[in-house]
């Protein structure tokens, strides 16, 4: 009796459930005289329901799940599990003639050395070929030989081929074991030209057999364009581990470069020295990267050329990844620093962090200011001569306007020094030159205007969606990430039992009134001259910061103590003067924006709101700006358009303790949205993104961020 | 023969090419198959056609605003980031240390020039 060969028939799908009963229907319908056939699915991911419909008709094809789309990880996923003395790779958006099977057979009985085969491949309902083997045309660009040719006699008989294609192929189990896994860094695309070269190097034959015929839909369960995108960039890394010396030469006769494509050229060169580098010995190494020292600074330019050389450093562990933070205003303690210093705190405990000043300030300023210990950071301090020249201490991009030459470059010039820049404060003209750019938007106050750079940063970052919806509007751009402002204003104390008849309002006395405390005197003044039973026993009390000789403070104290009615004013109170009125406090106004009409002039984002919902007040602020975001309309607050609502809203939640308890039990919940933790881990989700954009992570054409 | 040896390099070689696309054109024509013969014109002259498209979209391009040029940023608005991710582990041939220093090396002589903006 003959011993049946096992066979092991391998297919990767993605999205083809429409191919496959086809391609089944004529893949059972083969030859498989003394074969043991076993057929293995791989999906990659499919959303088509692929895996269930396999499951639910062929219940005995065994089906593996790829976690990501990676045509070169499947096709091992696949080969792991088979079990025949012969393996076949196969697309599936095809059909098969009866004889497939035996017909890569009788080539592999001609010489034991033969390590795989490949099959005669017609396009689908034609008589003209697709594939009979792949050869390199030039410069390492390969195609199929007999592409769109009649099948003539020249292709009757069994050949010896260089490469061969994966599509409709079969290898011996011997050859599998010695050559070794498919390099899964190809993800589609010329993995089976590499597989070829490594068989040859291993000193197996490759060969085509004219009698394994399939009919294939060219390009059916793949674009044209994602074809186009993998060949070129997979050609540098199979030069790369074959042809090491020539991968400097592969840069000007790439598509890429011919297409002006230079940052898929820079990507795709990453990858191809990252390979070298696993694929050869040191002297071939330096070698190469002293090429390109040579030409690189000519075909991407000196700037590309510096970064991409200081990149190479990152992608191959070289070195920790460096981070530099430019804030202009950096010497000033205010909200915007404070939300860069907490980034800050939470980056230093991965990477070496730089900041970056124009002006004189000491980092133990930030621990003073917000208690954030930047101690493992390091600063630098560039003076700006444009604004040195005229006097200017802080500098005001607003200020250039018709200079011949962008006065911010010297700062461009220093974000080559790291692999993340972030853009702090939103100076608009700041070109970055890392790898990675980070742009932080707390407001777009400025216009688009000469020598704007904030669309040459790889991520911007929005504080909350009023200033996103800005930046639309403003700049046309579209935000990468939305980060709300850590809020730390928790306290144990703070429970909705023991609160008392205070409504409290915390913002700085700005000198413009932009804050409108005089408005809130106003309306509190007026409450209880007309409510007098339901305001008795509440007291108002204003609390913020003030500048010396601030006339509008001397203003609204004039206001307050004019009302007849309890109103305390207090500037500049202590931390933990502030923390206990928010303890004792049961309601939380706040009516910066109330009839302004420039968006500037409206809260963007509303700490302080924040950390009185933090300590269980009830909110009841102005519908505009950030306050939207944060305070639910009914839920956990109010918002108010006009004084007259303010008052109404303000005494409907004054009379009713029921209703103070439940919006204030809800307001604290709310607030945990805008806590640090979530805070901490939102960046560091960030920023796990954007070390995978330094580490060559992979573009793909058309495909969104996911 | 060595691949490098295989290369079009010869106007023999480059006839049988022209002469295989020509009749492969012809029989696309024939069976109709339209978009295919769209296609592979646009495979054949797309490098061209790109460069011409590349040198336009750099005229057209606003003012720069700085001096130092950053090409990977002419960017290709269709690519975006996919969830593909490349292996973490990196088993190396070369010597570490040695690749280090040399990339210092290159940092330190790199020459960054304030180019004109296109």
């Amino acid at each position: 009796m003959t011993q049946s060969l096992k066979v092991s028939v391998i297919t990767v799908t993605f999205n083809g459930k429409k191919f496959l009963e086809e391609f089944f229907t004529s893949l059972f319908s083969t030859n498989q005289h003394e074969l043991d056939v076993e057929v293995l699915v791989v999906d990659n991911g499919s959303s088509d329901g692929t895996v269930a419909w396999v499951r639910e008709h062929y219940p005995d094809i065994r089906v593996f799940e790829n976690d990501e789309n990676n045509y070169a990880r499947a096709l091992n996923i696949g080969i792991k599990h088979a079990l025949g003395d012969y393996v076949v790779i196969t697309n599936n958006d095809a059909t098969v003639d009866s004889n497939w099977l035996q017909g890569f057979l009788e080539v592999f009985r001609l010489d034991d050395n033969i390590g795989a085969v490949q099959s005669k491949i017609f396009f689908a309902n034609s008589q003209k070929i697709n594939s009979v083997g792949v050869e390199e045309i030039e410069h390492f660009y390969f195609r199929d030989i007999g592409f769109g040719r009649d099948d003539t006699q020249i292709y009757v008989v069994p050949a010896e081929r260089e490469y061969v294609t994966g599509g409709s192929l079969m290898l011996r189990r011997e050859c599998l074991d010695d050559v070794g896994a498919w390099d899964e860094e190809f993800i589609m695309f010329m993995e089976d030209v590499d597989y070829s070269a490594r068989c040859r190097k291993a000193g197996w034959k490759l060969w085509y057999s004219p009698n394994s015929v399939m009919n294939h839909q060219y390009h059916g369960s793949s674009s044209e364009e994602l074809c186009e995108y993998f060949c070129t960039r997979n050609r540098f890394l199979f030069v790369a581990k074959h042809f090491p010396l020539e991968l400097p030469a592969c840069i000007p006769t790439s598509h890429f470069y011919k297409k002006g494509e230079f940052d898929l050229l820079y990507r795709s060169l990453l990858h191809g020295v990252r390979k070298l580098y696993a694929s050869h010995d040191t002297e071939i190494v330096v070698q190469v990267l002293q090429m390109l020292k040579s030409c690189l600074p000519e075909y991407i330019g000196d700037v590309s050329a510096r970064i991409f050389f200081s990149h190479l450093e990152i992608l191959l562990g070289l070195r920790k990844i460096r981070v530099g933070i430019y804030d202009h205003a950096g010497h000033f303690a205010g909200g915007g620093q404070r939300y860069v210093a907490e980034m800050a705190a939470i980056m230093q405990e991965r990477y070496d962090v730089t900041y970056i000043f124009n002006n004189d300030v000491e980092l133990s300023a930030y621990k003073a200011w917000f208690d954030i210990d930047l101690t493992p950071s390091s600063m630098k301090i560039i003076r700006i001569p444009f604004f040195e020249e005229r006097n200017r201490y802080t500098p005001d991009e607003g200020m250039v306007l018709g200079e011949p030459s962008n006065p911010f470059d010297i700062i461009s010039r220093e974000t080559l020094n790291y692999d993340i820049f972030v853009n702090a404060n939103m100076l608009g003209k700041v070109n970055p030159l890392s790898p990675v750019s980070l742009f932080v938007c707390h407001f777009p106050d400025q216009e688009r205007a000469r020598f704007f750079q904030v669309d040459k940063y790889d991520h911007l970052l929005i504080n909350g969606d009023y200033t996103g919806s800005w930046v639309q509007k403003r700049w046309q751009l579209e935000p990468t990430c939305k980060l709300y402002p850590p809020v730390n204003m928790y306290n144990a104390d703070s429970t909705p039992d023991k609160k008392e008849t205070i409504i409290l309002s915390v913002s700085r006395f700005e000198v413009s009134g932009s804050k409108k405390q005089s408005e809130m005197v106003q309306a509190f003044s007026e409450m209880c001259q007309q409510h007098p039973d339901e305001t008795r026993g509440w007291k108002l009390v204003l609390i913020g910061g003030s500048t010396p000789g601030n006339t509008y403070l001397k203003f609204v104290e004039e206001a307050a103590a004019s009302a007849q009615c309890s109103i305390e004013v207090r500037a500049n109170a202590a931390v933990s003067e502030i923390k206990e009125l928010y303890c004792r406090a049961s309601i939380f106004w706040h009516a910066c924006g109330l009839d302004e009409e420039k968006p500037e002039r409206v809260e963007h984002f509303g700490m302080t709101t924040v950390e009185s919902m933090q300590n269980c007040c009830v909110p009841i602020v102005i519908d505009g700006g950030g306050q939207r975001e944060i305070v639910e309309h009914g839920l956990c607050g109010y918002r108010f358009s006009t004084l007259e609502e303010l008052k109404s809203l303000s005494l409907s939640v004054m009379g009713n303790q029921e209703l103070r308890r439940t919006l204030s039990e809800h307001a604290f919940q709310r607030s945990q949205l805008f806590s640090h933790a979530v805070f901490k881990e939102k960046l560091e989700k960030l920023l796990d993104e954007v070390e995978l954009e330094l580490l060559g992570r992979d573009l793909l054409p058309g495909a969104g961020v996911t | 023969m060595s691949v490098r040896n295989k290369k079009m390099l010869n106007i023999n070689s480059r006839l049988r090419y022209w002469k295989e696309r020509l009749g492969n054109a012809i029989w696309m024509l024939r069976t109709g198959r339209f978009k295919l013969f769209l296609n592979s014109i646009y495979i054949e002259f797309y490098p061209t056609i790109e460069v011409v498209k590349t040198q336009l979209h750099l005229d057209a391009r606003p003012e720069s605003g700085s001096a130092f040029v950053d090409k990977r940023k002419v960017t290709h608005p269709g690519f975006r980031p996919t969830t593909s991710q490349p292996s973490l582990v990196l088993v190396p041939m070369a010597d570490a240390e040695i690749v280090a220093r040399e990339l210092r090396q290159i940092l330190f002589t790199l020459d960054i020039r304030e180019e004109t903006a296109p």
